[in-house]
Formats: structure tokens, sequence, C-alpha cells
């Protein structure tokens, strides 16, 4: 008898331990379901939704930090967590070419640069020669320059879009998102300002690799620019074709990644001095956005400072 | 009794005629009436699930049919330009569907993701499509088909238009939907993208710029490669020769069927539908509840004619069952009066024949009830194989 009585002890001890747990657990899925689930296709996007969202969002961001963002190419499980956010923010203007060769629920994509009078600000990039085949006759596969937020000022209208979509997506959260939102306009309002004094200084720069499109046209200046890897050596024939646009006499090279001290030493030969202007397209390994955009206006101005 | 089932198997082919046609004319006033009841249950359901469809000017029954049961009926196709132009008006969400072509017999239907949210359908086996190229098929046709994910399917090459550049795609299956109960089992979906590859407006093959063999590339100067036939068009994507896809021309010219709109509110609907009624927006709004409760209208006019035959010919069947009996009696006259001679009495007699007739009738009432339960059973079957 008394066995028997222990036993129903024992198992009434243990069920309201296990009922206990359940209960957490349920608590716990409960927190994690009320975060917003945000994809982002690059850094800046990254950065802003982080930014203005926090700790009420989980940022999904599979994208490898070696690795360019606008040429990187998921496989489907990335593909599956894309699919599984609530909001999808993308760049626009044709980046990340792999958005058009993959399924994504429409309803959850928000394109960053679309419907805040960007899209004029496109600036068409010509790939590959014109061909024809089969009976649509000749034609060019061209794109769109893509590293709109160069220009500070569609970076903001980027990160506006992001705060008006987690606003939608959270109304009750409104009045913190909007400060953050409103701390980094005026950040970015600041950098824009500044970006813009340290780039006039000048008429035009040479670029490393054609990513300063909007740079130039965002700041009124001319970029000139060239195919070369950070990393690689310059050969002779890519020296010739640079000789060719030594006309236009600028004296700084606006350079993605450090370049290498030998590009460096013959581009100085030439009075050529090389800058490093990161687009900040991938996570960085230190800073970010701001700090980084902050580092490359004060390469830019002291170099002003210097000469 | 004996005496009546002696004579019912004597005469098995008369009594078997007899009963077949009695149970027919029991069983088909209320069997069509179930089958018509039951065809306007399910395509209402299906319609009112769906709060309004935009198409081209035209039928807005085969709008609706083509939207909601896949039936590919020939209506004129829209632009994507149309879901641009809701999505900057607002009042909800727009759910493009390009059901042109088909596989196997089976409809494709091009969408987006949504489409799924939207009608709550859950993957049963593997995953949702991800890729351009890749598919998920309905329950109905995994079945009748034998197909699971990681098979494959090639698009037939004709289709409901006349495109020009439609040639057959090997399809990856990646899922099997969760039985819907709907049109949608007996449909195969993918990605919109990988309709318009089938439509040919998309392509990929090998890259103009390494290849050169001169009887592919017909002529290469610094601006202009001109590609011969001989070009390799790839017939299936693959995770390999994904980037070498790619799409001419504007995106806002690619054709799509219809749009299934979902407003956000009721104002929201009567407001966008008001913009169509008026003109300001061009093409055509339908509520299909409203287009398939009057289709069913016309569909009820038709089943009363049909009643009114069923009840004609039933009357006629009633009568010559009676002649059938009265000939049968005379015909029987010299065996009904070997039975008086014997000794049967009137009542006797009587009894026989009526038992002969409640024989019949009582084996068309169990006919016409096993043909009932019958309906019952295979009617939803029926209808999505034959009718939505």
């Amino acid at each position: 008898m008394s066995i028997t009585r222990n036993k129903w002890v024992v198992f009434l001890i243990i069920s309201f331990f296990y009922s206990c747990y359940e209960k957490k657990a349920e608590g716990g899925n409960d927190d994690q379901s009320t975060k917003l689930k945000i994809a982002v296709v690059n850094y800046p996007l990254l950065f802003f939704a982080q930014t203005i969202g926090q700790e009420d969002i989980e940022i999904v961001y599979p994208i490898p930090s070696d690795e360019d963002p606008a040429y990187w190419n998921p496989v489907s499980d990335q593909i599956a967590e894309f699919q599984n956010a609530d909001i999808i923010f993308i760049n626009g203007a044709g980046y990340a070419r792999w958005i058009d060769n993959v399924s994504l629920p429409a309803s959850k994509i928000v394109n960053t640069t679309s419907g805040v009078g960007v899209e004029e600000k496109f600036q068409v990039m010509n790939e590959g020669p014109a061909h024809s085949h089969g009976p649509e006759g000749e034609h060019t596969h061209s794109e769109y320059a893509f590293t709109t937020w160069l220009d500070l000022s569609i970076a903001k209208s980027q990160a506006e879009v992001i705060y008006e979509a987690i606003v939608e997506a959270m109304p009750e959260n409104e009045q913190e998102i909007s400060e953050r939102y409103t701390s980094l306009r005026d950040q970015l309002d600041l950098l824009h300002k500044e970006l813009d004094d340290a780039l006039k200084v000048r008429k035009g720069y040479y670029g490393s690799h054609p990513v300063y499109q909007y740079l130039a046209s965002g700041y009124g200046v001319e970029i000139v620019s060239v195919h070369w890897e950070p990393g690689e050596n310059i050969t002779t024939e890519q020296w010739h074709e640079f000789e060719e646009l030594m006309d236009h006499g600028f004296n700084i090279m606006l350079w993605e990644g450090e370049p290498g001290m030998k590009t460096k030493a013959l581009l100085k030969e030439k009075g050529i001095e090389s800058v490093l202007f990161n687009p900040t397209a991938n996570k960085p390994p230190e800073g970010d956005f701001i700090t980084i955009m902050r580092s490359n206006i004060d390469a830019l101005k002291f170099l002003e400072f210097s000469q | 009794m004996f005496l009546a089932v002696q004579y019912l198997k004597f005469h098995r082919i008369r009594s078997a005629v007899l009963i077949s046609s009695i149970s027919i004319i029991l069983f088909l006033p209320n069997g069509l009436k179930k089958l018509v009841n039951e065809s306007e249950r399910l395509m209402l359901d299906r319609a009112k699930a769906t709060p309004l469809i935009i198409g081209k000017k035209g039928s807005p029954t085969d709008l609706v049919i083509n939207t909601l049961y896949f039936q590919q009926e020939k209506i004129d196709a829209l632009t994507m330009k149309k879901v641009y132009e809701l999505n900057t008006v607002g009042f909800g969400s727009c759910i493009p569907i390009f059901s042109a072509f088909k596989a196997r017999n089976y409809p494709i239907v091009g969408t987006d993701l949504d489409y799924f949210e939207f009608r709550e359908i859950l993957i049963e086996d593997g995953r949702f499509m991800s890729i351009l190229g890749e598919c998920v098929i309905g329950s109905n046709v995994a079945k009748s088909l034998n197909l699971t994910a990681g098979d494959s399917l090639i698009s037939s090459p004709g289709s409901l238009f006349d495109f020009a550049g439609v040639y057959p795609l090997k399809m990856n299956i990646t899922g099997v939907l969760a039985p819907t109960e709907s049109p949608d089992d007996n449909a195969i979906f993918t990605d919109l993208k990988t309709t318009w590859v089938i439509m040919g407006l998309g392509h990929g093959h090998q890259d103009l710029q390494l290849i050169d063999d001169p009887t592919i590339v017909l002529s290469r100067n610094d601006s202009v490669v001109t590609a011969g036939a001989k070009l390799f068009m790839y017939n299936e994507i693959s995770n390999q020769n994904m980037q070498s896809f790619h799409f001419h021309g504007n995106k806002s010219e690619y054709p799509i069927t219809s749009i299934i709109f979902v407003p956000e509110d009721v104002k929201s609907e009567t407001i966008l539908r008001g913009r169509f009624e008026s003109g300001e927006i061009l093409d055509q709004a339908v509520v299909p509840s409203f287009v398939v409760e009057n289709l069913f209208s016309n569909i009820f006019k038709m089943q009363q004619v049909f009643d009114s035959v069923f009840i004609a010919v039933g009357f006629a069947t009633a009568l010559i069952f009676a002649l059938i009996v009265t000939l049968g009696i005379r015909l029987r006259q010299a065996e009904i009066n070997t039975m008086f001679t014997i000794g049967s009495s009137r009542t006797k007699v009587f009894e026989v024949i009526f038992f002969e007739l409640l024989m019949m009738i009582g084996a068309s009432g169990v006919i016409t009830l096993i043909m009932y339960k019958l309906t019952d059973l295979y009617v939803q079957d029926f209808i999505y194989r034959f009718i939505i």
C-alpha cells in the first residue's frame, strides 16, 4: 500500500516539474516569435535595419563576410531562410542578381530604392557586347550601377524605407523605432554634408573599380573607373589602358580595398595618390557603416591637408 | 413468395431490365441534384475564399474558371505592369497567376509563394520551390503520375496562347502539397519566372564570349556577336547553369493570365472595384462568388428542365411497368387457371403477383440506395476530376 502511495507522490512531483518546464519552454518560444525576422541582401541594409530595429528584430544575413553580396549565390537552405523571413529588404537597381533566379514571396519583398524617387538616378552600366541568337534579334544585357548607398542621400532614403516597413510591421514599438531612425538619419545627414565637402575639393577622381557611380552623381564630381583588383598586380596592358585615361588630370584614385605597395608606388610616380574608399558592401571585420564612411571621409580630408 | 422468386428467376432478363429501369429513374433526379449541389458548394467555397480576380476584359466566367479551377480557358493575357500598377494604388496585395501550360495533361500554374500562404496550403513531402525550374505538385498529380519530391516533369510544348518560343523545360519536383480537396490537388505549381522560361522569355545558354566554334558564333566584332541555331540552350535549370539564365525585355511587359487581389478590408475592395467599374483602372475586376452563383443559377434553370424530363420519363416508365405487369398477367392466364385448378384461392394468386412486384421494387430501391451511397463517397472526387 505504502509503495503504491510513494509511486503516486513521485508521479505527481515529476508531473509538476514537467508542466513547469513545458510552460517555460512555451514562454521562450513566445518571446522568440515576437521578433520580426528581417532578411537583407547587403551590409548597408543590414546596418540600417539593425540600427532601427535593434533588439526587436532578428536579422537573416547568410552571406559570408569574404564574399561580395552583389555576386553571392545562395543554396537552397539559404533561400529557405529568406523565404521564411517576415520582410526581405532588397537594394534594387539590379543588385544581387540571384534574386531574379529564385522564388521569394513578393509580398515580403521591400525594394529600398523604389518609390522614393531614386529610380531616375539609376545609371546604366552596360555589360557585354550586343549579341543575337534565336528569333528575338540583337540585344545587350545591360545592368544598372548598384552601389546606391554611396550617395548618402540615397542611403538615407533606403533607411527611411526600412524604417517605414519595420514600423508598419511593429506599430506598437513606433516610438522607440522612430527615435532610433531619427538618430540614424541625423548621422547620415551629417556624413552626407561632410562627404560633399571632402569630395568637392577636386573636380574628379579615378576609381579602381566601377563602383563609385553614385558617389560621382550624388556629389557632382567626375569619377573615371578602371577594372583593377586591390590585391592584384597591374598588367602592362592595364597600365596602357590607364595611361589613355590620364588626360583627365585627376590626382587621386579611390580604392575599394588597400592596393598593393607596388601599384601604390607606380601610381605615385605618375602623381596619383591612392585613397581607400571602402563601399562597405559586406560586413566589415571592425567598425560599422558609419565609422567606415567616416574613415573614407577622413582619408579624403587627410590628403587634402597633406597636399 | 417461393413461386414469386421462382418466377423472377425464370424471367431473369426481363426482371433485370425492369429493376434497372426503375433504379435509374429513381436515382437520376436526386443523383443529379446531389452532383449539382455538391459542385456548387465546392465551387462556391473556393470562390468565396477568393476576394477579387483581375483580368483582361472578356468573359468573367472564363476568367474565374481559369484562375480558380485552372481549366485554362482561353482568355486574353494581362501584363505584369498591372501588378505593379495595383501595388502602387494600394488597397491590398496581388498574387499573379499564369496558367497557360501543361505537363502530362496537368495544368502548370505559375505564381508566387504568397499563393500557398493565401490558400493555407502546406507541403506534405519535400519543400517549396526555391530556384528557377523547380516545381511542387498537388497530391492528385503525385498519386496519378506516381511522382514524388526528387522526380522531374517535362512541360508540354503546346500552350493556351500562341507563344512562339515555347519549348519543353525539365522541371525538378521539390515537394508534394498536402491534400486540399480542391483544384490545387490537380495542379503543378511553379514560380512565375519559370513559366516565363517555358515561354522563352528567359533562357540560359553557353557564354558567347567563351565560344570560338564558327558554326555557333556566326559573326563577331567589337560590339556585336551573332550566334546561330546551333547555340546550346539549356532545357533544365540546375545550380550549375542557373547563373546563365536571364530574361530579355522589360519584365513589366511579361504576361500573366490573371491576378488574385487580396484587399486590406471591405472598404478597400469596394473602392478598387469602383475604380475598375468607372474605367479609372482598365481591365476587369470580378468577385468570383458572384460569377459562380450566376453560373449556378443558369445551371439550376437547366436542372429544372432536367427534372421535368425525369418526371415525364418516370411517368412513362411507370406506365410501361404497368403495361408489362398487365400483359404479363394476361400471358400468364393459363398458369393462373392451373393454380385455380389445383386449389389455389384468388388471394393466393394475388399474393404471388404482389410479391413479384414488391421484390422488383424493393430490389430497385436497394440498388438506388447503393447508388446514392456510392455518389456520396465519390461525388467530390468525380467533381474534382471531371467538373472543376
